[in-house]
């Protein structure tokens, strides 16, 4: 009997979230003939820290549970190390959350062993979001997270380097960037930073320079290694001429960024690809001494940009009570307010001018329309860790670039093959 | 009909009963071998299993034969990850045998303080490898302390961690300085446990100090020594969290250990059938050098 009763009341409840998500007109709007109250559940919610999380999300609990007072939202904030084997292990030995934070890289690699539930339905219209966002969290046509974060790996450039060197206009291709690397060196900067070693992502190092060159790493179709171009040799040789010249310190081709690289110690004039909330992290103050320029050019006008998003793992007995809560985080003010905490973007299109002119955060919104959220791949990481050793033996001088691109290709061949 | 069943309990000669001390032994072995079968030995077989499946993390398991050791096999990642393991191991275990034995024979004196030089000398056992890691990543640095040093004999800088030729020797050389305490600790145990009888029977003899260490006290040492050597061993066949640390595998894959790959496989790329068969290769090896050293041991005993 009491089973019975359970059935009925997780059903009602049930048809009551389901109700609600389907009368959804647009993002964060919920139908008013719906009773909050009627939905039920326990949800937990793994995250990773940008800032004092536990705080931020106490606050953010507090306001789900005045709409919702029935679903008991536990947000646990877990170290950014090691990810992967914390969501593993907890997935396989039964203990897994409900919705855990991803970026794009993750989401076809889990979306591919059957581990994400679709949840499309959370949002009526996902054109809302924009572009790179949608991309980033789907696979295979299906949406698998709510994006709920935008970040843009930019060009900052840091003034001083660029006054010492006397030089007044800042370059906006490759070739300007060569040719005011040496009045920069005479000055005593680096023109760059670029880390070679296995660690940094490869959307932070060599990807935006192949595709500035024109290049990718896949076909369109996922089905073959398009890395072994002309593309590929231009973006390594460009990288080649300047750690030749010492235009970049040679010492992180293999080792990854520590608190001596150039770029802490205020000796470099610009980075290639990041982000002004990872240099806040890294404990660089930007202050007026930085700027944030669209990334350079060669062929295109290209840089990667991160999605976060939050997954819903297929497992959750709990789905319908954690797509209410997507559908109430979804709301452009809630989305916008944890981006403003965060300095990062809004991924909902129509929210914008969430900084200051001026600051470096106004400067990278306005490249949002030039990023790439990486290779969409079921195995994108391991494609990426089989191309960067030869991409270092290629920097490193073991290899040509030729043949490193070859390697890399080959052994990619041999996961899409699998 | 009972008293019968205990006579004849009572006339079997042939098998052994359990008595009161042994009852009482195994009461106390009984919490570590209930957890040694759940966390070791369970999770053993299961890797096992599991190296003839495909097994996706949503729990889905498909029995695939022994597809995961051909592929292992034809995989140059593999063989390159045990070439860089078997060249630490070829560094790690004598250095870490002799620079133990040396310490140990340091720390075999009775002079002023040397409870405080021990306790020091087994500071790196207790000191988190991932800090000191971090700490000794400085050190080899291009620029770091070690540089410095050998340039005050006038030696160029030396690639420690930046070059494919030297980055594992200088790894194994962390790693010895790691473990050194620990294998110090039991030669010294092994040392005090060496009748003073036989050294000054030598003595008498008129055997010199070395004649008196290389005869003596070495021969007594072997079966400790030997000990030493099989868990430097293992300890090195099994070498991540050091690689992780200080060289994520590079450059260009040349301290890209085994353990380094197992977990590429498993936790990044959720390969786990491949995983647990390259797990279950380590733990051939590991286990065929283990059964060497009993036998070795077996027959310094009979």
């Amino acid at each position: 009997m009491a089973k019975r009763h359970k059935l009925v009341t997780a059903f009602v409840g049930a048809v009551a979230a389901t109700s609600l998500l389907a009368s959804c007109t647009t993002t964060g709007s919920t139908d008013p003939s719906a009773n909050p109250e009627d939905v039920t559940g326990e949800v937990t919610m793994w995250v990773y820290p940008y800032i004092d999380e536990a705080a931020w999300w106490a606050d953010e609990v507090e306001k789900f549970n005045e709409d919702y007072p029935n679903i008991d939202l536990e947000v646990v904030v877990q170290p950014w190390a090691d990810r992967d084997t914390q969501i593993t292990t907890a997935i396989a030995g039964g203990q897994a959350p409900d919705l855990v934070y991803f970026i794009p890289d993750q989401i076809g690699q889990y979306a591919s062993q059957g581990v994400l539930a679709d949840v499309s339905d959370v949002i009526p219209d996902w054109s809302v979001y924009t572009e790179p966002a949608v991309e980033g969290v789907s696979y295979d046509g299906t949406i698998y997270a709510l994006p709920i974060l935008q970040s843009v790996s930019s060009r900052l450039i840091y003034k001083p380097a660029w006054e010492a060197a006397g030089i007044t206009e800042y370059p906006t291709t490759w070739d300007e960037a060569l040719a005011d690397a040496p009045a920069l060196k005479d000055a005593g900067y680096y023109l760059v930073d670029y880390y070679g070693d296995a660690g940094p992502s490869l959307n932070l190092t060599f990807y935006p320079l192949l595709w500035q060159a024109g290049g990718d790493v896949l076909s369109e179709d996922g089905t073959e290694c398009t890395l072994d171009s002309k593309e590929g040799v231009k973006a390594i040789e460009f990288l080649q001429t300047i750690f030749e010249n010492g235009w970049a310190d040679s010492t992180y081709l293999t080792t990854g960024p520590d608190q001596n690289a150039p770029l802490q110690r205020g000796l470099t004039a610009m980075t290639m690809s990041t982000a002004s909330g990872t240099l806040v992290q890294s404990g660089i103050e930007p202050g007026d001494d930085w700027l944030s320029l669209p990334p350079l050019k060669d062929e295109e006008t290209v840089t990667y940009g991160a999605v976060g998003s939050l997954g819903l793992l297929e497992g959750s007995p709990n789905k319908e009570a954690a797509k209410v809560f997507l559908q109430w985080f979804s709301q452009p003010e809630i989305t916008r307010e944890y981006n403003l905490d965060r300095t990062y973007f809004s991924p909902i299109a129509a929210d914008t001018g969430l900084y200051e002119e001026g600051t470096l955060q106004a400067g990278e919104e306005k490249q949002l329309d030039l990023v790439k959220t990486g290779v969409s791949a079921p195995n994108a990481r391991q494609i990426m860790d089989l191309i960067k050793p030869q991409v270092q033996a290629a920097l490193l001088g073991q290899l040509s670039p030729e043949d490193a691109l070859a390697k890399a290709c080959t052994d990619v061949e041999g996961i899409l093959q699998r | 009909m009972t008293a019968l069943i205990a006579n004849t309990l009572d006339e079997r000669p042939a098998r052994r009963r359990i008595g009161r001390p042994s009852k009482i032994a195994f009461l106390f072995i009984a919490p570590y071998l209930f957890f040694f079968v759940i966390f070791r030995i369970i999770p053993a077989l299961s890797a096992i299993a599991l190296s003839f499946g495909s097994y996706s993390i949503s729990g889905k398991i498909d029995f695939v034969g022994i597809e995961n050791y051909q592929r292992l096999f034809a995989d140059p990642l593999f063989w390159n990850a045990l070439g860089v393991t078997a060249l630490y191991t070829a560094v790690a275990v004598p250095g870490s045998v002799i620079f133990s034995l040396f310490m140990a024979q340091l720390a075999n004196r009775s002079i002023r303080g040397m409870r405080v030089y021990r306790t020091l000398f087994f500071l790196p056992v207790v000191t988190s490898l991932v800090a000191a890691g971090l700490v000794w990543r400085w050190i080899l640095s291009d620029n770091g302390p070690a540089n410095w040093f050998v340039g005050l004999f006038g030696v160029p800088p030396i690639p420690w961690l930046t070059s494919g030729d030297t980055v594992v020797q200088s790894l194994a050389i962390v790693g010895i300085w790691g473990g050194f305490g620990y294998f110090m600790l039991i030669i010294l145990a092994g040392l005090l446990a060496i009748p003073a009888e036989f050294d000054e029977a030598a003595k008498v003899d008129g055997a010199n100090a070395w004649q008196r260490y290389w005869h003596v006290t070495l021969p007594q040492l072997r079966p400790t020594l030997l000990v030493v050597v099989i868990l430097s061993f293992i300890g090195s066949f099994q070498v991540f969290d050091l690689i992780y640390v200080m060289t994520s595998g590079g450059p260009v894959r040349s301290s890209y250990s085994l353990v380094f790959f197992l977990y590429d496989q498993g936790f990044h790329y959720f390969d786990f059938g491949f995983a647990s068969a390259a797990g279950v290769i380590l733990f051939l090896i590991t286990f065929g050098v283990s059964a060497i050293q009993r036998r070795l041991f077996g027959d310094n005993q009979s």
